[in-house]
């Protein structure tokens, strides 16, 4: 039942590589999260993915999961799926204003409210880029060492929705920690997620093994391949019938 | 060389200083139980409300200066100052009774599923095709033996254990043991047929039914599901755990749109019904409730809570579901009929379900006795612990030896006589 928030949250680090500052004082917010855009490949690069896919691992050790995760993502839409032998797909997507989630355990639903405009908000391709239209507010904290590195913690606080705290390496100007609370039906659930191995593609670095911890639970997610602007074709993003009669029966964007 | 015997003979005596003082049997025993709950109730500060140290440090010192049974009778009281169901020390003698017969053993099937009723053993459901269907065995036989060995005993040592309260898992798991057997082995049984008249019958063990499923380090197990009508205007699912949600969810959706039109009610056949993912409860009750935002329970752990609510499908059957369940409907089994029960959603017959609704363990002691420890707490839509108290049925409907020789189900007739009763009529 967690798969797709954790799934989510890994997804939302892997991509929620935003910007920092160099040196020694305390930088300010905007400055440590356009830091992160210019260590990680620059304005320039980053504005010319318009697509991206990503292939990659899910793996629960403690309980003997593993499966293959895919994800798609383009303007204003994505999808992603993980197959867990034994337990079956998990699908997540978001198309427009609509956020959804098909699992074969739960079933089909609509996201509503502050979860649905946080799995627009993480899913979005150029979210890193446009911080700004989507962080109303940046605050920093101090500072903190993750996994033996000093970080600059920040707050992020989006238009809808619970802040994130994030941990940008002072050194390298990486991200390396996100801490958030994620609401789902399930309750409110607080969950962790370390990043590290940074590697690059065309041009733009992003951490490829992401480890969540989430109401005890251990989830690791190694991104193995990362391709942009493939020509992705609109099937990619197409709403799963269930899904469709759901968003067709509810006003798009109703909260 | 003498300093090397020096230094031997120092670490020797420093060894046996440092050697501590080995625990007595039921110190041993006491520590045991006591740190397995102390590290895993799913509630600490009830632990620290009620005293735990104080338990500790009143009840051990008997403990450790008493018998191995006297320990035991310690230990039962430390457990009874939880006053929390599922938490029980299952001695050893009884241990042994509720263990696969040492001649079994093995993953076949001869095709019986009993019941127990009147103090009595007897087939409940005969699976087709299987080798008890073939060698003539009918539903209402009363199985006496199995391998020259008599139910008996085994079944009334039961019965004095759980004292007043109903046949539920203990009882399952003893049926389902004897009845088992090695594939290939031909497995003697002894009955009573309908007319009371002994019938010996040699039942070769075959390949259990189902397809084995598992998730990650879980064992697999057969899984199995099926799906009919049982009136011209009644559907029903049975299966016998919630996993393997790729496959099963499918066949129940199948089952459900089959429904749709000319159904006046659904009936869900979870006796026996062993559990398995408990999303898989919120996944089913998404075919029967149209309302969004209900929840079938709360489940309570040392991390946090977690709702377990329900996605309603795009296609909803709408009108009489019930739900067959009995002592042996464990966890997710539990969790989706007490919640549809406190959804008023569905009817519930049969008997009360076994109560054990959490990831409770049972861990085998070092003096071979079984503790079951509880480590959540679920509590359904109203409110109700399932935990050691189970779901109580709508319709509380019991076989009796009388009914079972008639080849009747007499909680399954119960649920179609409701359903016919006002079939247009919708609610519980």
């Amino acid at each position: 039942m967690l798969l797709p928030r954790t799934l989510a949250a890994s997804l939302l680090a892997a991509a929620c590589v935003l910007p920092a500052q160099d040196g020694g004082k305390t930088p300010d917010g905007p400055a440590i999260l356009d830091r992160y855009i210019e260590v990680t490949g620059g304005r320039a690069a980053y504005e010319k993915v318009k697509t991206e896919v990503q292939h990659g691992t899910f793996e629960m050790k403690a309980m003997g999961l593993k499966a293959k995760m895919t994800g798609y993502r383009a303007k204003d839409k994505s999808y992603i799926v993980i197959d867990i032998p034994g337990v079956g797909k998990i699908e997540q997507g978001t198309l427009g204003d609509i956020a959804w989630e098909l699992s074969a355990m739960a079933g089909p639903r609509l996201k509503t409210g502050a979860e649905r405009a946080a799995t627009i908000r993480e899913m979005a391709l150029d979210k890193d880029l446009h911080w700004r239209e989507v962080f109303t507010r940046t605050q920093v904290k101090g500072v903190q060492t993750v996994d033996g590195e000093e970080c600059d913690e920040i707050e992020l606080t989006p238009k809808e929705g619970a802040p994130e705290i994030r941990y940008y390496s002072r050194k390298t100007g990486y991200l390396r920690k996100v801490s958030m609370v994620l609401n789902s039906p399930m309750g409110d659930i607080p969950s962790e997620t370390l990043m590290s191995g940074y590697s690059a593609t065309d041009g733009v670095l992003s951490p490829r093994v992401l480890t969540t911890t989430m109401a005890g639970q251990v989830m690791a997610v190694s991104i193995e391949r990362v391709i942009y602007n493939e020509n992705l074709a609109e099937k990619n993003f197409e709403l799963p019938p269930d899904i469709k009669a759901l968003a067709d029966r509810k006003p798009a964007g109703s909260k | 060389m003498r300093v090397c015997r020096a230094a031997a003979a120092l670490g020797l005596a420093v060894a046996a200083w440092a050697q501590p003082v080995k625990p007595t049997p039921g110190a041993e025993l006491f520590d045991f139980v006591w740190n397995r709950i102390n590290d895993n109730h799913w509630d600490p500060a009830y632990l620290e409300s009620i005293g735990w140290n104080a338990v500790r440090d009143e009840l051990r010192p008997k403990a450790a200066a008493a018998s191995e049974a006297e320990a035991r009778a310690i230990v039962r009281e430390m457990i009874g100052r939880l006053k929390q169901s599922h938490f029980a020390l299952i001695s050893f003698d009884l241990a042994e009774i509720l263990a696969r017969d040492p001649d079994a053993g093995g993953a076949g099937s001869v095709g019986i599923e009993g019941v127990i009723a009147d103090g009595a053993a007897f087939v409940l459901h005969v699976e087709p095709g299987s080798p008890a269907e073939k060698a003539g065995v009918k539903r209402g036989w009363e199985i006496v033996s199995v391998r020259g060995r008599q139910l008996a005993p085994g079944l009334a040592r039961l019965a004095k254990e759980r004292g007043s309260r109903p046949a539920g898992l203990m009882e399952a798991a003893f049926l389902r043991n004897r009845l088992s057997g090695h594939v290939g082995q031909a497995i003697p049984f002894r009955f009573l047929d309908a007319s009371g008249r002994p019938v010996a019958r040699s039942l070769q063990a075959a390949p259990e039914r189902g397809v084995f499923a598992g998730v990650g380090l879980m064992p697999p197990a057969p899984l199995w599901f099926e799906s009919r009508r049982v009136a011209p205007d009644a559907g029903y699912v049975r299966f016998n755990l919630f996993l393997d949600p790729a496959r099963i969810m499918p066949q129940f959706a199948d089952a459900v749109r089959g429904c749709l039109k000319d159904c006046a009610g659904m009936i869900i056949d979870i006796r026996g019904n062993s559990g398995g993912l408990g999303v898989l409860a919120m996944g089913f009750a998404g075919w029967f409730i149209d309302k969004p935002d209900q929840q079938l329970g709360v489940m309570h752990r040392r991390a946090l809570p977690l709702k377990f609510v329900v996605n309603p499908r795009p296609e909803i059957f709408e009108r009489k579901l019930a739900i067959l369940m009995d002592g042996a409907s464990v966890s997710t089994a539990e969790i989706f009929a007490g919640g549809m029960q406190d959804l008023k959603r569905a009817r519930i017959f049969g008997t009360r379900s076994a109560g054990a609704a959490l990831p409770s363990m049972v861990e085998q002691l070092p003096n071979g006795d079984l503790l079951q420890y509880a480590v959540a707490n679920y509590v359904s839509a109203s409110g109700r612990t399932l935990e050691g108290t189970g779901v109580t049925p709508d319709a509380v409907v019991r076989h009796t030896r009388q009914s079972l020789r008639q080849g009747r189900d007499l909680v399954l007739d119960a649920a179609l006589d409701w359903i016919h009763a006002s079939p247009t009529d919708s609610r519980r």
